[in-house]
């Protein structure tokens, strides 16, 4: 990787156990940053937070002295944290430091961090402490490195959209497919069950969905699904705003997303869908019957 | 009547960089089951667009198959009507791998560069022009006719639309995108180590000959 200033870059957001209190409205924040897209969640309870601890400041450029201050309150708080990956819009990248530890960072991304800690760090006697309940990265190469100790092996490139000739999310890799038209009622679909520190994947009609069921009123479910699973059985941004405005107004492969299929695998007489749960709960709930989706060979 | 109109395909990518070689004399018409080689930058974006078209007329009978080869140096976009092929978009993000001649991959990029804009019903497309044009017929016919006599087709065509002077500009180019077998390093000293060894054979093997020959000499 290299340290050439480039457009957009990728960053993370790392909320510690003591900040998960704060998890929605911390992720509703970044939703609302025009900045910053959200790409990636992952929940992480590392075997020893210390661990963790080292393994995320290892690749810190401040001083050992500083670090050690900076990280002593982290060792005791709890062994649970949450990674926000996003890409950052306009990191506006500037060099902070002086001689060894000089260093890039986005300022936008500093200023947004220091908003957080204004808001939902510990105070004591009116004064902000630096027990931050967020971390954030300095520049990408720190956000490749760590996806890297998380055990994605390519680093940022496994969590960003592949530019293929079918738009396919990150988990999926195409090859060959087929474009061509099924009914809807032949598909089936996979939700999690239990809550991300220990899940199973279910297989299920598209109508027993928690997208399905937001659809036809029961918001709360699919809210719930969202929180319990979030960064474990649920990686990418599920918002149930956005889900309920897009679905006021969905036309499927529009001018707009003309390459955005449902993409799906054939399971005997049935589909496994593999993305696109959302736009098939919406067609579902639109009464469609036949539907054009990418099936992978 | 052709199930596909390709018109609406060339529309939907005429700012795209790319360029249609060997292009049939009857395009945009086409023969059931033909296809239509396409050189370009950008095999993504290309696809990508020509798919957006294609989608629409997906239905019950009519699929497209999409196949990948060599990590994305050639797609192949296929119409498949009722099970059998009906036409295929052949993609290339470069030159494809000929036996036959070794030929330098700058070739592929010098074609797209001097393509020439053609227009069909205000509908730009775009095509070789007529130097490389025939140097990629001449390679074509060089590649495929032993498996398949009626490739002569292409060199037919050149010796019919070419002046003498043109064919020399054309084999002159060719020769000049002609590049010699490449051996590396490694293989030249593994070629020469083993002509060594087998002449130390025979060296060896003429000496206890020779030998053997003195012994019984002597003894007798």
């Amino acid at each position: 990787m290299n340290m050439i200033p480039k457009i957009t870059r990728i960053d993370y957001i790392l909320i510690w156990g003591h900040g998960l209190v704060f998890e929605e409205e911390i992720i509703e924040i970044i939703r609302n940053c025009k900045f910053f897209k959200i790409l990636y969640y992952i929940y992480y309870k590392p075997p020893k937070i210390d661990e963790l601890i080292d393994a995320v400041y290892s690749y810190d450029y401040a001083p050992i002295s500083h670090l050690k201050d900076k990280t002593k309150y982290l060792r005791k708080t709890p062994n649970e944290v949450l990674f926000i990956f996003f890409e950052n819009l306009v990191p506006n990248e500037e060099f902070y430091g002086e001689k060894a530890f000089r260093h890039i960072e986005s300022q936008t991304l500093k200023a947004f961090k220091e908003n957080i800690r204004d808001v939902y760090n510990p105070y004591q006697y009116g004064q902000r402490t630096h027990d931050h309940i967020i971390h954030a990265s300095d520049n990408e190469k720190q956000t490749h490195y760590i996806l890297k100790y998380l055990g994605y092996k390519n680093g940022i490139y496994d969590i960003q959209k592949r530019n293929n000739i079918i738009d396919v999310p990150p988990f999926l890799n195409i090859a060959n497919c087929t474009i061509k038209e099924i009914a809807i009622k032949n598909i089936i679909v996979s939700i999690a069950v239990g809550d991300r520190n220990k899940f199973i994947i279910e297989k299920v009609k598209i109508v027993e969905s928690p997208q399905y069921k937001a659809l036809n009123g029961d918001v709360s479910t699919y809210i719930q699904y969202i929180k319990s699973h979030r960064g474990g059985a649920i990686k990418m941004d599920h918002d149930i705003k956005k889900f309920m405005t897009m679905s006021n107004n969905f036309t499927y492969l529009d001018n707009v997303n003309h390459n955005t299929f449902i993409i799906v695998q054939k399971a005997n007489m049935e589909y496994q869908l593999l993305d696109g749960l959302h736009r098939v709960s919406i067609l579902k709930h639109q009464n469609i019957e036949n539907v054009k989706v990418v099936v992978l060979n | 009547m052709n199930m596909l109109d390709l018109k609406p395909f060339f529309k939907s990518i005429q700012d795209e960089i790319y360029c249609i070689v060997k292009v049939p004399d009857h395009f945009p018409n086409y023969y059931k089951g033909s296809d239509l080689d396409l050189f370009c930058y950008d095999i993504n974006n290309l696809g990508k667009r020509l798919i957006a078209i294609g989608h629409t007329i997906v239905s019950s009978t009519i699929e497209i198959k999409i196949t990948i080869n060599n990590d994305y140096q050639q797609v192949y976009i296929d119409f498949i009507n009722s099970g059998c092929l009906e036409f295929r978009f052949d993609l290339y993000s470069q030159l494809p791998n000929y036996k036959k001649l070794n030929i330098k991959q700058a070739l592929f990029e010098s074609i797209i560069e001097n393509r020439i804009k053609k227009e069909m019903d205000s509908i730009y497309y775009f095509v070789p022009n007529a130097i490389d044009d025939a140097v990629v017929r001449y390679i074509e016919y060089h590649e495929w006719y032993s498996q398949r006599p009626d490739k002569i087709k292409h060199v037919d065509i050149i010796l019919s639309k070419f002046s003498n002077e043109d064919l020399y500009v054309i084999l002159s180019k060719l020769h000049h995108y002609i590049s010699l077998p490449q051996y590396t390093q490694n293989e030249i000293a593994i070629e020469q180590k083993k002509h060594i060894l087998i002449l130390q054979i025979i060296i060896k093997t003429y000496c206890i000959f020779l030998n053997l020959v003195k012994k019984i000499m002597n003894h007798f």
